[in-house]
């Protein structure tokens, strides 16, 4: 599946493999499929070995001295490096710039500003636009033909990504309920503490997921002040450098004392 | 080996034995059990060298006979290096008027003195608190109990109390009834390190002074940002539920909705821009953070652009 947001990246991908470039940046927002295409440039190659890595500097290190030591060529896709230190992304320069014949790197990040200009400059960049609503109904109808059906489920209008539409798939009746149920707990009158922990978990205390129930507060808000607050919150949510509940504090302050 | 126990008795009980070799860390109970042995024998008191020295001193013959006096030799390692079984016959054998005290604290010697001089040495480590405290109310009767506790509580050994509380007794008893742990701390350039509870406790509190006293010795200012976040959500479910059981419940009548609500959001944009690589020193925020406390009513992010 292609999705629209994707088609331009796409693109870039297939040229890139045509020109064997061995070094790419896949920029995208959460959900919006990074590592799908990065699973796709791997097929434009013809690469079968898909190794993914995390953007910690040893992990990183070692997942490329293991590929360089094997023969056979590899895909190595290094996830959100702008999530890891600097150092993880200062640790690739040295494979961007000189990369072995049968090793290509991926990187994706969430935003290309977050990126180093030495790592930029020696990729080719590949952008994903954030998925429309088409595509979300699209990727809801083709993976999912038998159950997922939009108009019938709130949490799904609510989606603005792929990962939010999976999410939202593996939900059972009664945490669907308890999240369309949210809309008691905004009227704030708890304490912080409490509505961060009712934001955030089941009534079984189990976690709920906390970008579908931002989405769900963002499109279902009473007011425009609370939908400010959870837009907010779900973009402090996605740059992921403040801790989870540290902006949940803010946005539960926000609503209970500023309304 | 022999205990300290023993030595103890032994010493306190005005009835020391000819020959010891205190090893161990605890210098202050060394330095202690000396000054009794002082006393005991008149303040006839010698520092020596050499082992080899004050026994040779025995060993001669004496038209006037020598005063028993304690006699200290410190870390001889030429004694050490050349002890044997003779050495140790010939100690035992010798008639040492008064007392000979052989100081170490290198732990390798203790194997070979233990081995050697085994009726001789004690090792003199460091003493719990309790004992401590006891020997400190008999050191400096006029100091207060609770100052003897704060003094207790940041010495690593008996020696190290023992200088705070000679200096602490000097100071004019009027002046000296006033000070709480961190004066204490402050007078003794103890660096407390600190964690969370304590900068919780300061923010609770509106105390700037201590937060600022206590800043740089704050392992990590993220963390310490983090738990001015949570004692602020702490302080929140405090006004809504005033009965409910928190360290922080005395603190909460002086803070209203809109200080807590402030504080926080202030909190949250030093964590926002900590994160920036642009921010220049992480402390000077800390320190402007922590001086918003001191405000009657928190000033809003407004009031500050």
């Amino acid at each position: 599946m292609n999705a629209l947001c994707q088609m331009d990246a796409i693109q870039k991908l297939l040229y890139a493999s045509n020109s064997k470039r061995h070094s790419i940046l896949i920029e995208g927002c959460k959900g919006s499929g990074k590592t799908y295409l990065a699973k796709k440039f791997a097929q434009f190659l013809e690469i079968p070995d898909f190794v993914i890595c995390y953007p910690k500097v040893d992990e990183v290190r070692e997942t490329i001295h293991t590929c360089y030591q094997s023969s056979t060529p590899v895909v190595i896709c290094i996830e959100n490096i702008d999530d890891g230190s600097l150092n993880a992304a200062y640790a690739l320069l040295k494979f961007l710039e000189e990369p072995l014949s049968t090793v290509y790197i991926v990187v994706t990040c969430r935003d290309v500003n977050n990126i180093p200009d030495t790592i930029l400059s020696r990729c080719v960049t590949a952008n994903i636009s954030p998925p429309t609503q088409t595509d979300i109904a699209n990727y809801c109808s083709e993976k999912y033909p038998d159950t997922a059906n939009i108009s019938d489920n709130v949490l799904l209008q609510c989606a603005s990504s792929f990962s939010d539409v999976d999410s939202v798939m593996k939900l059972n009746s009664s945490q669907i309920s308890y999240i369309c149920n949210l809309s008691n707990l905004m009227k704030f009158n708890d304490t912080v503490s409490n509505i961060v922990w009712k934001l955030n978990h089941y009534e079984d205390n189990s976690e709920a997921p906390l970008e579908i129930v931002l989405n769900y507060l963002i499109h279902f808000a009473p007011t425009n002040h609370i939908k400010r607050a959870a837009i907010e919150c779900a973009k402090e949510y996605a740059a992921s450098r403040i801790s989870v509940s540290a902006i949940l504090s803010r946005f539960a302050f926000e609503c209970k004392y500023c309304e | 080996m022999l205990s300290i126990q023993e030595v103890g008795q032994q010493i306190l009980s005005n009835d020391p034995g000819k020959f010891y070799v205190f090893v161990g860390p605890e210098y202050g109970i060394k330095c202690k059990y000396l000054d009794i042995m002082k006393k005991h024998y008149n303040n006839n008191f010698k520092e020596c060298d050499h082992v080899e020295e004050v026994l040779n001193i025995m060993k001669k013959k004496q038209i006037i006979p020598i005063e028993p006096t304690l006699y200290v030799v410190r870390y001889d390692e030429q004694f050490l290096s050349t002890l044997s079984d003779r050495v140790a016959s010939e100690i035992a054998k010798c008639k040492i008027i008064g007392t000979i005290v052989c100081i170490y604290e290198n732990p390798k010697a203790v194997t070979k003195l233990s081995k050697y001089l085994p009726d001789y040495t004690v090792s003199i480590d460091n003493v719990n608190s309790q004992f401590i405290k006891k020997y400190l109310s008999q050191d400096f009767p006029n100091l207060a109990d609770p100052h003897l506790s704060m003094v207790v509580k940041i010495a690593d050994n008996y020696g190290q109390a023992k200088l705070i509380c000679d200096s602490l007794s000097r100071i004019p008893e009027t002046i000296r009834n006033q000070f709480n742990q961190a004066d204490v701390n402050f007078l003794s350039g103890y660096e407390a390190s600190y964690s969370d509870n304590h900068i919780k406790l300061g923010v609770a509190a509106r105390d700037f002074r201590y937060l600022c006293n206590i800043i740089s010795n704050i392992p990590s200012l993220d963390s310490a940002l983090y738990a001015v976040l949570s004692v602020l959500v702490e302080l929140d479910k405090l006004l809504d539920k005033p009965n409910s059981q928190s360290d922080y419940q005395n603190y909460a009548k002086s803070w209203s909705r809109q200080d807590i609500y402030y504080m926080f959001m202030h909190t949250y944009e030093v964590i926002k821009m900590s994160r920036s690589s642009s921010v220049a020193n992480l402390e000077d925020s800390v320190v402007w953070l922590f001086s918003l406390l001191v405000f009657s009513s928190i000033p809003s992010l407004e009031d500050l652009r």
